[in-house]
């Protein structure tokens, strides 16, 4: 017996001290004493902190890396990304974000955050009833609060013991370049900053074979959570803090499961909320849709190999931080030169300004204004335009040849009879765009979104459309040969007789176009969708059929078809 | 309740004090009794009447086989414990497959479909109908004299620790641990007092340590790898298949073996001698010494209660690899109602067969030094293994496409390395653990790690504890892996 109780107690110590020295590992590490990495640059204080709000997918945003990125560009602005807030409850923080006066605040709205959720069983979508927003919005009477968010409460059962030891391992052998803000640093402002979790990345390629849910929509929280948001923006802009609102970027296989007209919907009601108090919003939620970046259907992964993301937003903050200054690092007298080649002219607003029949080659205008601007005539070969708004620019016989457009806002401009060869537009927005008798081969119209674009006649030999939504093009006759469709969208448009033979069609879907006597020889339709798609008298000869769908296509029509 | 559980400690160590506190032989056997049906109750709820009927059934059937005069009886009594036995078994593990089988023939001739019964399986279910099976069996073949106390018996095929993934106990091993003893050869049929030695508690409480150790640490941990490889297994380059190969037949040891631990370390402390289960398969030189070495409680029951009635070796080399392949098929499809476990059971009836085959057209291979030397036992051992990993990926690939991708990519190799570099870079913690796992593997091979273990001075022994609760403790993820033959 006495045996026994020796036996029973050795356990007991080897139990207790092994319990013991978890306990102090997750309140060392809980504290930040074990990882974290302290904020070095900036004072959090008055006008100099940028917050990050919103759900899940905006807990992905590295906010250190877009510190860093916003210091590279001169900016000494902290910027901390606090825990989880959804709309309605953040009307009962509003007063902790408000009293740290901060420049700006960088919002998500995710779709489900305004209603489009996981549900069992099926989904009876009822009409979409349209959204009014609020002529007055005031905050309620009655703040609702979200427990259990204002303070950090330490339950240790909740704790994941697994997470926290690789964490820590990853800080010891210098292999986490991530670096989470410092809840040390919390004490000085009064909010909870956020710890994301979901760090692995999953293919792509498994995410857009299928979401793992079903989703529905509810207009009842849609209303409400919009009313609130309406409610937060109206708080902002009196306090003088400005916002930037974006929705959040998803998978392919997430956004087919809303209808065009439930995306379109929801976009417009948050994109009109924010135009109500003049806020800048973005649509970033096709931007990434089949990049490698995420770790679920709708969530970023918060990696080292998704900081696109992040980067993404510190480009999408740099505009609102530059409009505080009139010009960067130029006098007005160097416009007057002829030869303004390899010159800095980041963020510089250059709006209206008469920049024609000037050299411009090799020079820089990521991020700068040239809405308006007059480029008629000046070279501007291999120019870095990338976030830069060109609508209405005046680009007659400009040369842009080589030049770096991607991410740039082409609307209203003429690109007609362009020399494009090697021309990057990836990410770009092309609105009523001519691009008529246009060419250029090896150009990147990546991920871009092309709507009302007129490339008639133009030639685009081995250019890049994949992942673009295309919305009512005109190419009649156009060339684009061995060019890269896969993952598009080709909605509403009007491709007669164009070529797009040996082209690369896998997982593009027509949707109410015409493809009459288009020429689809030799080309890849691995997961193709045609719907309601005109393709009298195209040329499918040589074309393998893999898993592709025909809806309300006549497929009488179609020769030389091969289907496996 | 898993035995990696908060629940599963408070409760051994409850039933343990009460053991010690109650030392009456009766009420002790009452409160183990007891304790295995709440054990069995707290994990399966109402199914729990499945166990009562088998206990009841082949209990009285058992007295009644016993008692019977003629053997025409005595086979009706046994094909009545059979049909009961095996129609539960096959009730609530097959119905369903079986209707999918008869749906899927009849969507082909345009009928229309019958709809599934969805039954849960009951837990242990393919555990317990074996144990009973062999009571009465035993019985009937003269071996074993039937139980006199239901109590006994029902404790027999309830005990707790075994009850719902094994080993499975052989009556004529276990009945005399409950009786006390007069002589070395003699029991009466008075149920023993427990006693709770301190050298079987120290063991035991190694044996349980290792099991953790081996569960919670090595095979949860490597269970997210071989998740990620086979979810989507169609792309995998060659060397992943290896890599998820091997991963999953470690993770199932590490799982498996280490349930058994746990499961042989609680029993010994209670003062019951269970036989081991596990004998480092991964050092098998054959797929005979495999099958020696893995699952040992099933292979001898197998053995013993199928593969010997069928006629074994003794009606000529046809029927003998007749046998083998018929053995193994039902033992693979013992595991679970899905054809890619009865392709494993039948691969592993292949390699016996073709064994059969080689030691049959080599008899001099049998006994020869040259095939006892090192290095030759090692290229045994690595070609062996090979197979045994092969057929692990029938075990874990329900998908019967996806099963001959990765059995062709397993064998046809593609020497292609970009994506398999990529796992290994994103899954270096189950790729350290693979390693040190057959590093400790190999230092234990010779050794008898348990008892070097149990026999340390307690501050050792305190540092070993520790040790293994540390790692299991920091390396605990909070969504607990189920043990993967509950689900068998």
């Amino acid at each position: 017996m006495r045996e026994n109780i020796k036996i029973s107690l050795c356990v007991g110590i080897a139990f207790l001290v092994a319990f013991g020295i978890l306990l102090l590992f997750f309140i060392m590490y809980n504290e930040g004493l074990l990882t974290n990495t302290p904020i070095t640059k900036g004072e959090i204080g008055v006008k100099n902190t940028i917050f990050l709000l919103g759900t899940s997918y905006v807990g992905a945003i590295n906010s250190t890396h877009v510190q860093n990125t916003l210091s590279d560009f001169g900016f000494n602005i902290s910027v901390l990304n606090p825990i989880n807030n959804k709309i309605t409850p953040t009307l009962g923080k509003l007063d902790n974000f408000i009293s740290n006066k901060p420049k700006l605040v960088v919002y998500g709205v995710g779709f489900r955050d305004i209603g489009f959720k996981e549900i069992n069983g099926r989904c009876n979508l009822s009409p979409i009833p349209s959204y009014i927003v609020p002529k007055n919005s005031t905050l309620p009477d009655t703040i609702i609060e979200n427990n259990g968010q204002k303070s950090i409460e330490f339950n240790i059962f909740s704790q994941n013991p697994k997470r926290i030891t690789f964490d820590i391992f990853e800080n010891i052998l210098g292999e986490k370049q991530i670096e989470y803000v410092s809840k040390q640093n919390s004490k000085k402002i009064n909010v909870e900053l956020n710890h994301f979790e979901f760090d692995e990345i999953r293919p792509i390629t498994d995410l857009n074979k299928s979401v793992p849910n079903t989703y529905c929509m509810d207009f009842d929280t849609r209303n409400l959570e919009l009313d609130s948001l309406d409610s937060i923006f109206t708080e902002f802009h009196k306090n003088d803090i400005d916002v930037i609102v974006f929705i959040p970027p998803y998978t392919a296989s997430y956004l087919n499961e809303l209808s065009p007209a439930l995306k379109s919907e929801l976009i417009f009601n948050v994109k009109s909320i924010s135009e109500k108090h003049e806020f800048n919003f973005y649509d970033l939620s096709f931007k990434f849709k089949n990049k490698n970046i995420f770790s679920d259907h709708t969530h970023v992964a918060y990696n080292q190999k998704s900081l696109i993301y992040s980067e993404t937003i510190a480009s999408l903050i740099l505009p609102s931080l530059y409009a505080d200054y009139t010009s960067y690092g130029y006098d007005n007298d160097l416009l007057l030169r002829k030869d303004l080649s390899k010159i800095n002219f980041s963020y510089v607003d250059l709006s209206k300004k008469d920049m024609s029949n000037k050299d411009m080659s090799y020079s820089n205008f990521h991020g700068a204004n040239l809405t308006n601007a007059d480029l008629s005539s000046t070279i501007m070969i291999n120019s870095i335009l990338s976030h830069v708004d060109l609508s209405n620019t005046i680009l007659t016989n400009t040369i842009l040849t080589g030049a770096d457009l991607s991410n740039t806002i082409l609307t209203n401009v003429d690109l007609s009879n362009k020399d494009l060869t090697n021309t990057i537009l990836t990410g770009s927005a092309l609105t009523n765009v001519k691009l008529n008798k246009a060419h250029g081969s090896n150009s990147d119209f990546s991920s871009t979104v092309m709507i009302n674009v007129d490339m008639t006649q133009s030639s685009f030999l081995s250019t890049n459309f994949s992942n673009s939504t295309i919305l009512n093009l005109r190419s009649f006759g156009a060339l684009f040969s061995n060019s890269d469709f896969s993952y598009s969208q080709i909605l509403d448009s009007n491709l007669q007789g164009s070529y797009l033979d040996n082209s690369d069609l896998s997982h593009v879907k027509f949707n109410n176009s015409n493809l009459f006597g288009v020429n689809l020889s030799n080309s890849k339709m691995n997961f193709t969708m045609m719907e309601s798609t005109n393709i009298k008298n195209a040329n499918f000869e040589s074309i393998i059929l893999e898993n592709s769908k025909f809806v309300d296509v006549n497929m009488n029509c179609i020769h030389h078809v091969i289907c496996e | 309740m898993l035995f990696t559980t908060p629940e599963f400690i408070i409760f051994f160590v409850i039933v343990l004090t009460v053991i010690v506190i109650v030392k009456r032989g009766l009420f002790q056997h009452l409160v183990l009794l007891g304790a295995s049906y709440f054990f069995f109750y707290f994990s399966s709820n109402y199914l729990v009447t499945l166990l009562i009927f088998s206990t009841l059934l082949d209990f009285y059937i058992g007295k009644a086989i016993f008692s019977a005069k003629s053997k025409r009886m005595k086979k009706i009594l046994l094909i009545s414990s059979l049909a009961g036995n095996l129609g539960l078994l096959g009730f609530f593990k097959y119905v369903d497959f079986g209707i999918l089988q008869i749906n899927q023939l009849a969507n082909t001739l345009g009928f229309s479909e019958i709809p599934a019964l969805g039954l849960i399986l009951p837990i242990g279910i393919s555990f317990y109908t074996f144990q009973t099976i062999s009571y009465v069996v035993d019985i009937y073949r003269g071996k074993l004299t039937p139980s006199k106390s239901l109590a006994e018996f029902a404790l027999f095929v309830s005990f707790f620790p075994q009850l719902v993934a094994g080993p499975i106990l052989r009556a004529s091993e276990f009945l005399p641990q409950l009786r006390e003893k007069i002589s070395t050869n003699n029991m009466t049929t008075r149920l023993r007092t427990i006693t709770i030695h301190d050298k079987s508690l120290r063991i035991g409480i190694t044996l349980m340590a290792l099991g953790f150790f081996k569960k919670m640490f090595f095979a949860d941990n490597i269970a997210p790898m071989v998740d990620e490889i086979f979810t989507t297994p169609y792309g995998l380059e060659s060397f992943s298949v290896m890599l998820g190969a091997i991963a999953f037949g470690v993770q199932i040891y590490g799982d498996f073996s280490g349930y058994s631990d746990i499961a042989i370390g609680a029993a010994m402390i209670l003062g019951f001698h269970i036989p081991v289960n596990f004998n480092k398969p991964y050092f098998a030189t054959s797929p005979v010494d495999f099958w020696r070495r893995w699952h040992i409680s099933l292979s001898l029951w197998l053995r013993d209660y199928l593969y010997i009635p069928l006629g074994g070796n003794k009606k000529g080399n046809l029927k003998t690899y007749v046998n083998l392949v018929t053995v193994m098929f039902l033992g693979g499809l013992w595991h679970g109602a899905s054809w890619n476990f009865v392709i494993w059971g039948l691969m592993h009836g292949l390699y016996l067969t073709v064994q059969k085959l080689i030691v049959k057209r080599f008899p001099k291979l049998k006994n020869n030094t040259f095939t006892q030397k090192r290095h030759i036992k090692i290229i045994s051992i690595l070609v062996t293994q090979y197979f045994v990993f092969m057929a692990w990926l029938a075990f874990r690939v329900q998908d019967i496409d996806a099963l001959s991708y990765v059995l062709y990519k397993y064998v046809i190799w593609d020497f292609a390395t970009s994506s398999t570099i990529q796992m290994l870079s994103h899954n270096k913690f189950p790729i350290i653990l693979i390693i040190g796992f057959f590093i400790l593997n190999y230092i234990s091979y010779k050794r008898n790690i348990v008892e070097k273990l149990s026999h340390i001075k307690p501050v050792y022994w305190i540092g070993f504890l520790f040790s293994i609760m540390i790692l299991i403790l920091f390396f605990y993820d909070t969504t607990p892996e189920d043990f993967i033959y509950f689900r068998f």
